[in-house]
């Protein structure tokens, strides 16, 4: 049978079907790198308040994390092919329309589309993989994926850097070939692998009491650093927080059809490792987006060579998630799992000795570690999770996973901006997002000494 | 900004106590009689 057949019943299935879900991570990982260099150009453009600039990014992660649950289910409905093509034509669609925007507000809208593409995309990769490949290689598969995000994560800011030459919109458009291109080989290509869970609908009630609850808790930390915590709007949104949230929970305990099906957590496994992965997106994702203010700030780094310098953080996960992946496969993931978060927080603790002036290296060496960790947490522990339900529930079980550490993933980043933005004044904030700080020095930043990670 | 940094460390720790806590794939049976990964092995 040749390698291009690409029957389901092919040995090499597998290997197109993993092609395709690579695809769309790479789409992802590498919008989100080359997005956050291109903020400094975006503000100028664009005329954009600070928070207008963090929400860009957060509204994406908003969008696609709460989504992500009712992608699942819908793919659960309709099939995942459709589904995952679904996801691709949406991306591009959205990367279009952003490219276009005039203002802040129309490119947060057409963010919200594109998280809508995401959602369908990020709801689907494990499920599909899951699907066709045996259970003994399952975790080779899942630290390939990771391996690809790590990539896009290299590449994402250089290539940023290259394409803010050319305008902004670039950044945005550059996407609309590659995600046609991954509608087209996952039409081409993908099978329908699992019965069609028909016996739920969809839960509105209880997405809406999700997508306020969350939003109203990430808008009240992030904006409670810029505007103080007695806000009317800070206090607002810790309001809908706490009483939609556990509302929300009750929903999904007593609903007909909830979006997050709370049996799949009887499991202890999987509830175990599902919290894992929320911890681990509470402890991990803001740290990116620390260290291009360090880089951008005290450092004192052009956009392009902070993204250079971030690198050691996807080249550890890049090493260490296919082999962990691999290790998972003989060994089971429990330790595996448990090791990678101890060397994240090595990594993260060793983080805490750097100052302004502190050689590069140093950073380097504990992004690397921090990177290490990563890999060797997420294959495993997402192995370990999608195996531990049956075939037909790994689509929303997928979204679960997805959601959970997303969700860890934009509060973290929310809780980062709130201390940034407490310990820094709101001039020189500008100025480092904006991109102004990597010039010579104003008159404003002259006049202080900035220190890290104290503050200024 | 090291308050942030020492809180990111923690939750680490917690999360690789909540990782050592599960039940390992071997030892588990799960929802609808999916192998678990070493069994399939």
């Amino acid at each position: 049978m040749s390698f291009f057949t690409t029957r389901a019943e092919s040995p090499h299935y597998k290997w197109w079907v993993l092609s395709c879900t690579s695809l769309g991570m790479l789409l992802a990982t590498v919008n989100s790198g080359t997005l956050i260099i291109a903020l400094p150009d975006l503000e100028r453009s664009l005329h954009t308040t600070l928070l207008q600039l963090v929400w860009v990014i957060l509204v994406y992660m908003i969008v696609s994390t709460v989504l992500v649950l009712t992608a699942g289910r819908l793919s659960d409905l309709f099939g995942r092919k459709n589904a995952y093509v679904l996801g691709f034509v949406a991306f591009a669609a959205a990367s279009l329309g952003a490219g276009f925007a005039g203002s802040g507000t129309q490119l947060i809208l057409w963010r919200v589309l594109q998280g809508v593409g995401a959602a369908f995309l990020f709801a689907n990769a494990a499920a599909l993989v899951t699907d066709a490949f045996p259970k003994d290689e399952l975790g080779l598969a899942m630290g390939t994926n990771t391996m690809i995000a790590a990539v896009g994560l290299v590449i994402g800011p250089v290539l940023g850097g290259a394409l803010v030459l050319l305008s902004w919109s670039w950044v945005f458009w550059f996407n609309v070939p590659l995600a046609l291109l991954g509608a087209g080989w996952a039409a081409l290509v993908l099978h329908e692998m699992s019965g069609r869970d028909d016996e739920h609908g969809l839960d509105l009630l209880g997405t809406a009491a999700y997508v306020i609850g969350l939003t109203g808790l990430v808008l009240a930390i992030s904006k409670g650093g810029l505007s103080g915590w007695s806000d009317d709007v800070v206090f607002g949104g810790f309001a809908a927080a706490i009483v939609l949230l556990p509302l929300f929970v009750g929903i999904e305990r007593r609903g007909r059809s909830p979006m997050l099906d709370l049996s799949l957590f009887e499991n202890r496994l999987f509830s175990a490792a599902s919290a894992a992965a929320f911890i681990n997106g509470l402890s991990r994702f803001a740290l990116m987006f620390l260290f291009v203010f360090y880089f951008q700030g005290p450092q004192g780094q052009s956009p392009i060579m902070a993204g250079l310098e971030l690198a050691p953080m996807a080249v550890g996960m890049l090493v260490s998630s296919p082999l962990a992946g691999m290790a998972a496969d003989r060994h089971g993931s429990r330790l595996l799992a448990a090791s990678g978060m101890v060397v994240g927080a090595i990594g993260t603790a060793g983080m805490t000795t750097l100052e302004a002036h502190t050689p590069y290296v140093w950073s380097a060496l504990w992004l690397l570690l921090v990177g290490i960790g990563s890999g060797m947490f997420n294959s495993p522990n997402t192995a370990a999770m999608m195996g531990a339900v049956p075939v037909h529930r790994r689509g929303i079980a997928a979204g679960a996973r997805v959601m959970l550490q997303n969700t860890g993933a934009v509060i973290s980043i929310a809780f980062v901006l709130a201390v940034v933005t407490a310990a820094v004044p709101k001039q020189v904030l500008f100025e480092i997002f904006s991109g102004l700080a990597s010039r010579p020095l104003s008159s404003t930043r002259s006049s202080r000494t900035c220190t890290w990670p104290s503050g200024c | 900004m090291h308050m942030a940094l020492w809180v990111l460390t923690g939750v680490s720790l917690l999360g690789a106590a909540v990782s050592l806590m599960r039940p390992s794939e071997a030892r588990t049976r799960d929802l609808a009689g999916a192998v678990p990964v070493e069994e399939a092995a």
